[in-house]
């Protein structure tokens, strides 16, 4: 059976055995563009990462210059040294807000868009078209949960580009590493994973039947993804800082959502529990032996923060494709290209997201839960001094007023330990909470309705309840609130 | 296993240590107690709470545990506490030491049965104690080397689910893996042959098997409705599994990597193995567990290792077994005085504790002992419910959830968690159900609510609890009506 090619030839897809017909193969690509945009198109668009983007933008672009201390928009850690991490990713993310609500799905679709296109180009290269789109699949279902701007499919495309990237040492892939490496270190702290996937590529040609050649040139990569983490404002303290904002340590567990099934829940039951089946099915092939350290480390990242089972899903999927190919040669394909229908494909895709971005930025979504009495607070004229049980919330407040400060934001790797603690303790209504509330001098409360700190506010005679919704209450110290 | 005995001697060590000198500290075994006195006494299994559960008086139970309550209730103090807690050890050691030969039998090194023999100790500890689900372990692991037997020894397996279904519910996995193992057979031999036929026939007998109880057909309807209880999202064991969690991270986790790495459902591997399906079948639905709920962690590793020491074997040419030789002095003294030194040493250890009390650690002892001296009926909410356990049997006192768990009914779960998250309507809840008395944690969010509120005094403080009474007999007015409505309603 043979079937017919985009451009007209009767083109076989598959080398042996079953065969797929291209109308087939391009149809489920256009399925799998189509549900990549619904997905990008529904997430949701009050993370707090996105207004912190905003206000971080905001600033930078108010002084000219990147700022590398809080600032008095916390009244606990004001001056507490960040060194402007991710100022590129927030200069970004200001701009797109500010072109429309469109923008920013439309940059999101166009994130998630090529994320799979490379998990589905690495994994061509050794299992062909149709185990290629099978592994794209399976890193998308990795992804459920983590569409958005700031949901994590930014550092899943760039950990994609990377990987993709160093696959194949050369001059030109450590050129394009390093690029890469330096573009993410200053975009987010997630660029701090560059030189680890840098390292993965280099066990892989070490272990491997490499040429001396791809070897120095795997190392030469490693060494300019290494060097771009030392080219951001923070330049040599970096790597450390970036390494708390990266919320792999356990002791983050009590003052942000760190566990894959409180971060990514679909991401985690769905897409990480396939890849590990298919895993256990299928193993490392015989002579990808050099692969298994990207396999593990993808596993070992998204066990320690659930925000990255979307990168696990990026990194593995395409080695299981290998996996599949060598186990099941008849689903692989040899050497048949299609680069004009690739690019119609491509071009479809980026058109579709166009237009149900442009759609979706008709109706933007109102803000829920805790983010609508965060702006509230925010456009009452008073100066406040906040906390709140999620920090994306406070995220949202530091956009909207300069009068209100906030106990802890999102960049939770700036605050100092004293502070964390005493946001963890809060948090599990340790006994000392009221003392630490009294001391901080903190006159608003934005809570969880269904946490044990909202019954005890509720109790207090020092504190009443302001305003409520479906998911949160704002409660405000008495004297304020009268 | 020559190197494997080692591994387990120090298992065995730690296993006994902890079960004989550290009893639990969740009160299981209060409860698990109480019952062998019920069934002793009545001669029969109870089928409902008691009217000791205020909230759910005669809700139906299935006491799965009913033998373990015996064993446990004859193990109270003494030379029955220490072959009782030490049986418990035992029972763990002959999981790992079973899962260790089944991974022999199917060709797996001794260097790689060993490596994987201490992930799969590791993975046991967190979950050890002196528990039910233990005694189960070597259960599965006899039943899954008996399945893998391709015989009329397989057979046997039935013998081993029934058997196992009268100390857990867990039993019910036995014909789901049967069948597994049946469909995998299939797949491996391309067609339904003589041992596909056979398994699948072990599968049906299997599930008559884990019917011979005193529950009948009500244990595996009692299993099955398990998996969509709510009230799994309450108990810490039923959480999603994750990092925190040391067994996990240095135990099953490995042997899930290595599973990944190595490939057990035939990939580039399949060539060499005859087991692909059954494998990959097998090890998917304990790894799919696994990752659901952190209470499988240990069934994991009891049912990965004899899968991932073989194919460590067959992939990884450092694990390669050594050439066939005349056994040296060495391999003599491997062979003998290796299990010789674990045995010893588990004797040692055993013998060292033997006779020790059992320190009551974790457990609400001492506010349960002030209550009981405070005149008059409580009705006792206990802010860990498994605490409320030391209260069974107690006259005068009825508790509000114990560690029994399972049997009381989705709305008394859901006032419980409303109390401790103190929902708007939490005291008027603890009024409805006529609560009169509360063990909380000391500086817990609870206590804290009841400092803040009037109607409760506090009558016993220790470091780590409180005991709180109603001030004033209205609760009691409260209470006699909705549950006199309930009683008669049963």
């Amino acid at each position: 059976m043979t079937a017919t090619a985009a451009e007209g030839t009767e083109q076989p897809l598959v080398a042996a055995g079953a065969t797929i017909p291209e109308v087939a193969y391009r149809t489920a690509l256009a399925a799998f563009a189509l549900a990549v945009v619904a997905a990008a198109a529904v997430a949701a668009p009050d993370s707090g990462a996105v207004f912190l983007g905003r206000f971080f933008g905001a600033a930078i672009l108010r002084a000219h210059s990147v700022p590398l201390q809080l600032g008095a928009e916390t009244f606990t850690a004001a001056g507490a040294y960040d060194g402007g991490i991710g100022w590129l990713g927030a200069l970004t993310i200001s701009l797109l807000a500010a072109a429309g609500p469109a923008a920013l799905v439309f940059a999101t679709m166009l994130a998630a868009l090529a994320t799979f296109a490379l998990v589905e180009l690495r994994a061509r290269r050794a299992a062909g078209r149709p185990l290629g789109l099978a592994a794209a699949a399976l890193a998308g279902l990795c992804a459920l949960g983590s569409f958005g701007v700031a949901g994590g499919i930014v550092t899943a495309a760039f950990a994609a580009a990377l990987a993709y990237v160093l696959e194949r040492p050369g001059p030109r892939a450590a050129a394009l590493g390093t690029l890469i490496a330096l573009v993410w270190c200053n975009a987010a702290p997630q660029g701090l994973l560059a030189p680890v996937i840098g390292l993965c590529s280099v066990a892989g040609v070490t272990f491997g039947a490499a040429s001396p050649s791809d070897r120095r040139w795997a190392r030469l990569a490693l060494a300019g993804t290494v060097l771009a983490t030392l080219a951001t404002p923070a330049l040599l303290a970096y790597p450390a800082l970036a390494l708390e904002g990266l919320r792999i340590d356990r002791a983050l567990a009590g003052v942000v959502s760190i566990n894959p099934i409180e971060v990514a829940p679909l991401g985690y039951r769905i897409g990480f529990t396939l890849v590990v089946l298919v895993a256990c099915a299928l193993g490392i092939a015989r002579g990808r032996e050099g692969t298994i350290p990207l396999l593990l480390f993808g596993t070992l990242l998204a066990l320690a923060n659930g925000a990255y089972v979307v990168v696990f899903g990026v990194l593995v999927a395409p080695l299981l494709a290998a996996s599949a190919a060598a186990a099941f040669p008849a689903f692989a394909r040899g050497s048949a290209r299609a680069p004009r229908a690739d690019f119609a494909s491509a071009g479809f895709a980026v058109v579709l997201a166009a237009v149900v971005a442009w759609q979706a930025g008709q109706r933007p979504a109102p803000l829920n839960g805790g983010f609508a009495l965060a702006t509230t607070l925010a456009a009452d004229g008073r100066a406040h001094r906040l906390y709140c049980w999620n920090l994306d919330w406070c995220d949202a407040v530091l956009s909207s007023s300069p009068r209100v400060a906030v106990f802890m934001d999102g960049r939770v790797a700036a605050y100092p330990p004293d502070v964390r603690s005493a946001k963890a303790d809060i948090v599990s209504v340790k006994a000392t909470w009221r003392k630490v509330l009294n001391e901080r001098r903190v006159d608003a409360m934005l809570v969880a309705k269904d946490h044990a700190l909202a019954g005890l506010l509720a109790l207090s005679p020092e504190w009443r309840a302001v305003d409520a919704d479906d998911s949160a209450v704002l409660y405000e110290r008495t004297a304020v609130a009268r | 296993m020559k190197y494997a005995w080692l591994v387990l001697g120090i298992f065995a060590a730690r296993c006994f240590t902890t079960a004989i000198a550290f009893p639990p500290g969740d009160g299981d075994l209060w409860w698990q107690r109480w019952l062998g006195a019920q069934i002793l006494r009545a001669h029969a299994v109870p089928r409902t709470l008691g009217s000791e559960a205020f909230t759910a008086p005669y809700a139906p139970w299935v006491p799965q545990e009913w033998l373990f309550g015996i064993a446990a209730y004859f193990g109270h103090t003494g030379l029955g506490w220490d072959l009782f807690a030490g049986g418990c050890a035992a029972a763990a050691i002959a999981a790992l030491a079973i899962a260790c030969g089944h991974a022999v039998r199917r060709g797996a090194s001794p260097v790689a049965v060993a490596l994987c023999s201490v992930f799969a100790g590791i993975s046991l500890l967190e979950s050890f104690g002196v528990r039910a689900q233990v005694v189960a372990w070597p259960l599965l692991a006899l039943f899954l080397l008996l399945i893998d037997v391709d015989g009329p020894w397989c057979y046997a397996a039935v013998a081993v689910a029934a058997l196992w279904s009268n100390w857990h519910a867990s039993a019910m996995l036995a014909p789901v893996v049967a069948a597994a193992y049946a469909a995998g057979s299939a797949l491996d031999e391309r067609g339904v042959g003589v041992r596909t036929r056979r398994l699948a026939l072990v599968a049906v007998l299997c599930a008559f098997g884990i019917c011979l109880n005193p529950f009948g057909w009500d244990l595996p309807r009692y299993a099955l409705s398990l998996f969509n209880n709510p009230i799994k999202s309450y108990i810490s064991e039923w959480t999603v599994t994750n990092l925190d969690d040391l067994s996990f991270a240095i135990g099953s986790l490995p042997l899930l990597l290595l599973a990944m790495v190595l490939g057990t459902g035939g990939g580039a591997d399949g060539a060499t193995s005859d087991h692909r399906w059954r494998d990959l079948l097998v090890i998917s639905a304990f790894a799919f567990l696994m990752l659901s709920a952190a209470r499988n962690v240990a069934v994991f590793a009891i049912v990965a290792l004899p899968i991932v020491a073989p194919a460590l074997t067959r992939r990884v040419a450092w694990f390669a077994p050594a050439p066939a030789r005349p056994p040296t002095d060495a391999d003599r003294l491997a062979r003998y005085a290796l299990p010789a030194f674990a045995l010893l040493m588990a004797i040692v250890v055993s013998w060292r504790l033997a006779g020790q009390i059992p320190p009551a650690s974790g457990l609400a002892n001492a506010p349960l002992a002030a209550l009981g001296k405070v005149p008059g009926e409580h009705d006792i909410f206990c802010s860990d419910f498994a605490w409320c356990s030391l209260a069974l049997g107690v006259p005068n006192e009825r508790v509000f959830l114990d560690g029994r768990a399972d049997p009381y009914p989705r709305d008394v779960w859901e006032d419980f968690v409303s109390v401790l998250r103190l929902d708007h309507d939490w005291r008027s809840m603890l009024d409805r159900r006529g609560v009169n008395a509360m063990v909380v944690k000391r500086n817990g969010q609870v206590d804290q609510a009841l400092e803040l509120i009037r109607g409760w005094r506090a009558v016993y403080t220790d470091k780590d609890y409180r005991l709180w009474l109603r001030s004033s007999s209205a609760g009691r007015q409260a209470r006699l009506e909705p549950v006199e409505r309930g009683i008669a309603g049963t």
